[in-house]
């Protein structure tokens, strides 16, 4: 049974072309140039109850345009949706009891009360009895962590905090299916971290489906199974999350900062990717090599007064898909 | 030392110049708002049209002059942008404490941008604006051309110095949360002793002294008066060095205000 | 209305005036400055009053009750529905993408979804204008309550159907500020300024006259005629408002109000 069933959805925008200089200014001012874009070219796709799924791409490519089609705010220009049984941009309301939503720029928290009393009016959104509502909140608070926040005005948190609230808000009336929309956007690696764990955990437990958008790879590897990988409004890969990670995430960037100004490394699988006095950018091939052996090499080279470890930034994900052939 | 200011003006105009471009490229507002306008000028001229009608006080001016004083200030209002709003939503949404940290001040830029953003109104109302008035009234203001220019000339400036106000009353935001309540006593204050809805010389004479001691006089009756005969009252020099007078006052309030305001904002963090 | 809806309603309230109250010292010097900003207007028309006794028929008397109903159609539009006034900046913003995927009314929440003015001295202060201008008598009162709400219904569809022209024009907010304004000011004109193509406008695209002119007829005057007039006018106002508002809504759903996003 599947929770969503995406078919040949497009998307067209009309925008106006920016002409430089004074009297590109006027002349636009007289007679703008109009061009159609399309942001989702004849996009078919299908996700079961339960499954989680990441949304990933660069900028621009149509990620958050799908999101906003599949929770009703957008109407797309051709194709057809369905959303736990419903046509989103038509049964609107009927749907937002199904889905919740978390869009990473926008809040539904009240910006100078405390997180509880947006807790409060959106059970009564959802027509939430008084038992249930306290029963799933405590459920949530203990889950989330969110205790000592629950009585501090929203303006006083942090980004990270805030998003923890933004989450709960949004698992509140026990959706079935769950919308993401950078939900990590401009949270430190810690906050991160949490964001995705909570998600994850919370939606096993209540079996809810997961549609997330991002541009960082890391949501996708720590909360999904599967992923769709968009770029300039179509599909370039459908695929479990374990065989993009073999195939084409087979990288780690570990970041050194020594105390010495300099030191020689060299080490199967690994490539210097850049070199400066007292920094060093490695660039490990997970699959020939271990992380964990490559900073245990590097500790006894040297000491380190910082290293961090990241997954390669979408864009090289993507090139590495094109060389490959698979685009 | 001169170099470095030069560059910083520099920079200012290109802040004003981008906010120039923006503005026309938002051609749809540009003429909504041109449109209602022109409309709230034309409700003036019936009103004055009215009261020469009924002829309940004897207008020591022509009919059509007095039209003409209207409409100017009411153009004058709309001529600036809305700058303490958007002064207002930096300080709501967090934005200033990143636009402070910039090499360039912030106040500095924001003014700067308003004065592009109006110089792009300034290019339709002072053509379109003029002409559709011109074309209701019937008759150019008895003091021609040449009041007309000088009364527009002054408008210029003076809504400059208005953009500056606004600026103060964004940065009240700071304080108050909202920008808008102490705005709207300053708008007030501009609308009454400024002169929009009748010459200030028709009203007591204690009331015209007081507003000749504001700054909103050289913001609105100073410069429109042009439009009511020669030798009314001041002359255009004596308006231009009052303009002067203000803008140093004016600009040094500002920076006093800006930097106690934004002492504030780093005591509670933002 | 449905059950839910009304006790959302209710809860959305309890949550604005608790805003309100969060913001408590802000809010207090807000409403001291409201009360000034208006008394300096009010000023301003006594001094207009000394020098001509009447305008086009319309007495000091006359110009008390316009100004009473502004303000206190302004106070309550800012207390009841101050989101619709923010309404362009709520487009620009996205805000309405996190209302569309509420189960409650679209517009419910807009309106209500912040509040950011005062509102409650505003209505008072509506209110004293209100009696100082007289014209309280056990039929007039009721008369006035009725009157009052048609005029806040118009206003509430005047800011409604111009600051959904949001749909359209982007970064139109602090415009749309100065409308609303403007039109506080014209309904607060004497009705005959507003004659030959003039009349036409403020009862069509900018009905004001169904605001304040119209009702002061009905009361000062007992007019029968008038009292219809305000009834037929606060409905097609709010019928054109709410139309204006759905065909800009599409426009948002179209996602052309924003052009390509990712």
């Amino acid at each position: 049974m599947s929770a969503i069933t995406v078919q040949n959805l497009s998307k067209n925008f009309r925008v106006k072309k920016q002409v430089p200089g004074f009297s590109g200014t006027v002349k636009s001012f007289f007679k703008p140039d109009w061009h159609e874009v399309s942001a989702l070219e004849d996009v078919s796709f299908s996700i079961g109850r339960g499954e989680r799924v990441a949304f990933i791409g660069p900028n621009g490519a149509g990620k958050s345009t799908t999101i906003k089609i599949l929770s009703g705010i957008l109407n797309p220009s051709t194709g057809s949706v369905e959303v736990a049984g419903l046509t989103p941009w038509e049964e609107r309301q009927k749907l937002s009891y199904e889905i919740g939503t978390v869009f990473g720029q926008r809040s539904q928290l009240w910006y100078h009360l405390p997180a509880r009393d947006s807790f409060k009016l959106l059970s009564s959104a959802y027509g939430l009895d008084k038992n249930t509502y306290t029963d799933r909140l405590s459920q949530l608070t203990e889950a989330f962590d969110i205790k000592d926040l629950l009585d501090k005005p929203v303006r006083q948190m942090s980004l990270g905090q805030r998003m923890r609230c933004e989450v709960v808000a949004s698992f509140l009336h026990k959706p079935a299916i769950l919308f993401l929309d950078e939900p990590t956007v401009g949270l430190d690696v810690s906050a991160k971290s949490v964001i995705r764990d909570l998600v994850y955990e919370t939606s096993v437990e209540d079996g809810t489906t997961i549609l997330l958008t991002s541009h960082d790879t890391g949501d996708m590897e720590r909360v999904c199974d599967r992923v769709i990988l968009i770029d300039q409004g179509q599909i370039v890969i459908d695929a479990p999350v374990s065989k993009l990670r073999s195939s084409y995430i087979s990288r780690k960037i570990i970041t050194l900062h020594m105390s010495v100004a300099d030191m020689p490394f060299k080490m199967q699988g690994v490539e210097i990717a850049e070199k400066a006095p007292h920094k060093m950018v490695l660039n490990v091939d997970t699959s020939q090599q271990n992380v964990s052996a490559v900073i245990e090499k590097t500790l006894s080279l040297a000491s380190m007064r910082d290293i961090s470890i990241e997954d390669p930034p979408m864009e090289d994900v993507l090139r590495s898909i094109y060389k490959s052939g698979q685009g | 030392m001169e170099y470095d200011f030069l560059k910083k003006l520099h920079v200012l105009y290109v802040f004003a110049k981008t906010s120039f471009d923006d503005h026309m490229g938002h051609r749809l507002r540009l003429f909504f708002r041109f449109v209602m306008c022109v409309f709230f000028m034309f409700v003036f001229v019936e009103f004055w049209r009215l009261i020469a009608r009924e002829n309940f006080i004897d207008l020591p001016f022509p009919v059509d002059d007095v039209c003409w004083y209207a409409c100017l200030t009411q153009m004058m209002l709309f001529l600036s942008p809305r700058l303490f709003i958007s002064i207002d939503q930096d300080v709501r949404s967090g934005d200033i404490s990143y636009l402070l940290i910039r090499p360039i001040s912030y106040i500095a830029m924001r003014v700067s941008e308003g004065i592009g953003a109006m110089s792009a109104n300034a290019l339709l109302y002072y053509t379109a604006g003029i002409a559709c008035v011109g074309f209701y009234i019937g008759s150019l203001p008895s003091t021609g051309w040449v009041g007309l220019g000088t009364a527009l000339f002054f408008l210029y400036l003076g809504s400059i110095l208005h953009l500056m106000y606004q600026a103060i009353s964004g940065i009240t935001a700071l304080w108050l949360q909202q920008a808008e309540a102490f705005y709207r006593i300053y708008q007030k204050i501009l609308i009454v002793l400024g002169g929009l809805y009748m010459p200030i010389t028709l009203y007591p004479d204690w009331l015209y002294t007081l507003a000749k001691f504001t700054p909103v006089y050289v913001m609105m009756y100073g410069p429109a008066q042009f439009v009511l005969g020669w030798h009314q009252g001041d002359s255009p020099l004596e308006i231009f060095a009052l303009l002067l007078f203000w803008f140093a006052i004016t600009i040094f309030l500002l920076g006093w205000f800006y930097r106690t305001c934004v002492n504030r904002l780093e005591v509670n963090g933002g | 209305m449905d059950k839910g809806n009304l006790s959302y309603l209710w809860a959305l309230l309890k949550l604005n005036m608790k805003a309100a109250l969060a913001l408590r010292a802000a809010y207090t010097v807000r409403t001291v400055f409201n009360i000034g900003n208006h008394a300096i207007y009010l000023f301003l028309w006594v001094v207009i009053f000394k020098t001509i006794p009447s305008i086009g028929g319309w007495r000091m008397e006359h110009i008390l009750i316009a100004y009473g109903l502004g303000i206190l159609v302004w106070g309550l539009l800012s207390f009841f529905a101050a989101g619709l006034r923010t309404l362009p900046r709520q487009i620009d913003e996205g805000s309405l993408d996190v209302y569309l995927t509420n189960p409650r009314p679209l517009l419910m929440n807009i309106a209500l979804g912040s509040t950011q003015y005062a509102g409650p001295a505003e209505i008072i202060f509506g209110l004293i204008v209100l009696i100082i201008a007289g014209h309280l008598t056990a039929v007039s009162i009721p008369l006035l309550v009725f009157l009052g709400l048609c005029s806040f219904i118009v206003f509430a569809s005047l800011v409604l159907a111009y600051g959904s022209l949001g749909f359209w024009l982007k970064d139109y907010h602090s415009s749309a500020e100065e409308m609303y304004f403007n039109f506080f000011i014209m309904a607060t004109r004497p009705e005959a300024v507003f004659h030959n193509w003039m009349g036409w406008v403020i009862v069509t695209i900018m009905p004001i006259a169904f605001m304040t002119h119209i009702p002061l007829r009905a009361l000062i005057d007992n007019n029968l005629y008038a009292l219809g007039l305000t009834l037929i006018g606060t409905t097609l106002s709010a019928l054109t408002a709410y139309t204006v508002f759905k065909t800009g809504l599409k426009r948002y759903e179209s996602g052309n109000r924003f052009g390509v996003h990712g």
